[in-house]
């Protein structure tokens, strides 16, 4: 599906991230060997890992709270939603919690999105749909993952793989805003590929044995998550190039003018072949794997973040971002407009 | 596509598994320190030099280095 979103502007991304880093060459499992090979493939050197008890929440938290400190905002935002795959709870929404947290008024329409990888594309979508409408002015978008809540140990194929982190977006009407494309989709039948199949509706804990099984090599109980990594790649390299080629038509440019591809830190790999496969030089990709791993959700934003110091102030800057993963789903996005105002929050 | 280029371009990915001779008859999870991200290079690199993405399903059926040269031959054939 294609879309165009009007009079949207990105005020500013902030992220929150814990402050516990794990090295990949740390983890037990992988011989010296297997650590550089991993290294080098995924690009992942280390990540960040929220200890028990810090939520995804509590790291949009950080992050939001020292946005709307800077911008002075909190009694004008119409609309904040939160986008995840670890909520706080099965209910309430989360964003409902994070709407009484950070003391927004109770106007404030809040709820829940639950999407993985594609989801920051997915948030922007949905904001800027209520932002273009008039019935929103300022809009807070929280996107993150816990991801490592949800890893066995065991999992060579996940664990050193994830990190965890939360974001915060702000934007804002802006009749000056150039108008944004977005080509966005879903394939149901790729649900094997990246599941936890254990702890909700389908099958509700306790009516399964918790004890790690062997799915062809990967160790990992039901409540884990299960990832094919191959299904993930063929899904990649056949969906993405495809979606941000339809936005870029859409949008009448060529990748050729393209500033900056800011793809789903999925791993490194991913990102090189589908830099090849869409002719954009590495030095165009930015990325954040290297020190954060797969964030998941908040990975896009988390990579603006990263290279906020470098381009912060560059006007009309035109960047594609492309989302991908669990689900299947995926979301590109082409936009031109000022770099957006960046932080980087440590939770303490 | 000959089989030697092939082999050439299998060898130049895996690299880093140190010095192995492939040859056609080389069963791939036998080479040493094989593992799932040598199949997601190998996938990679058949794809950009052969335009042929090779699924899970397609690479159970493989177990040879020759298999593999076959199987991308016969899914070029079928573009």
């Amino acid at each position: 599906m294609n879309t165009e979103i009007h009079n949207t502007r990105i005020d500013a991304v902030y992220a929150g991230i814990p402050e516990h880093e794990v090295f990949t060459s740390d983890y037990s499992l992988f011989s010296p060997d297997e650590a550089r090979l991993f290294t080098k493939n995924t690009g992942i050197h280390s990540r960040r890992v929220a200890p028990d008890g810090v939520t995804c929440s509590d790291l949009c938290y950080i992050a939001a709270e020292a946005l709307l400190a800077d911008f002075d905002v909190a009694n004008e935002i119409d609309l904040l939603i939160f986008v995840s795959q670890s909520p706080d709870y099965f209910l309430p929404a989360t964003a409902i919690l994070l709407q009484e947290r950070l003391g927004l008024r109770d106007a404030c329409m809040a709820f829940d999105i639950s999407l993985g990888c594609s989801g920051y594309v997915y948030g922007l979508q949905v904001v800027g749909q209520f932002i273009q409408s008039g019935a929103v002015r300022k809009a807070l978008l929280l996107v993150g993952d816990k991801s490592t809540i949800s890893t066995a140990y065991q999992d060579k194929s996940t664990y050193p793989l994830f990190g965890d982190a939360g974001t915060a977006t702000l934007l804002s009407f802006s009749a000056d805003s150039k108008p944004w494309f977005i080509n966005t989709g879903s394939d149901g039948s790729g649900k094997n590929s990246i599941i936890i199949e254990g702890g909700h509706s389908r099958n509700p804990y306790g009516t399964y044995s918790e004890e790690l099984l062997d799915y062809d090599g990967k160790m990992h109980s039901k409540s884990h998550l299960h990832l094919e990594g191959l299904d993930v790649f063929n899904f990649a390299l056949n969906r993405v190039p495809q979606s941000i080629q339809e936005t870029l038509q859409c949008s009448g440019k060529l990748m050729d003018t393209i500033d900056y591809l800011v793809l789903h830190q999925a791993n490194g790999l991913i990102t090189k072949t589908l830099a090849r496969k869409l002719n954009v030089p590495l030095e165009r990709c930015l990325t954040s794997i290297e020190q954060f791993g797969n964030t998941s959700s908040a990975s896009i934003p988390l990579t603006l973040v990263c290279h906020g110091d470098e381009l912060y102030g560059r006007k009309d800057i035109s960047l594609i971002l492309s989302g991908f993963g669990v689900g299947f789903s995926w979301a590109s996005l082409f936009l031109s407009a000022d770099f957006p105002k960046t932080k980087l929050i440590t939770h303490a | 596509m000959e089989i030697n280029g092939f082999i050439n371009h299998l060898t130049e990915e895996f690299e880093d598994l140190g010095v192995f001779e492939l040859t056609p008859s080389t069963v791939l999870r036998e080479i040493p320190g094989w593992n799932s991200m040598h199949i997601l290079l190998l996938v990679a690199m058949i794809d950009f030099r052969y335009q042929v993405l090779l699924s899970g399903e397609h690479l159970k059926m493989v177990v040879s280095v020759n298999d593999l040269f076959e199987l991308v031959k016969q899914k070029q054939g079928e573009h």
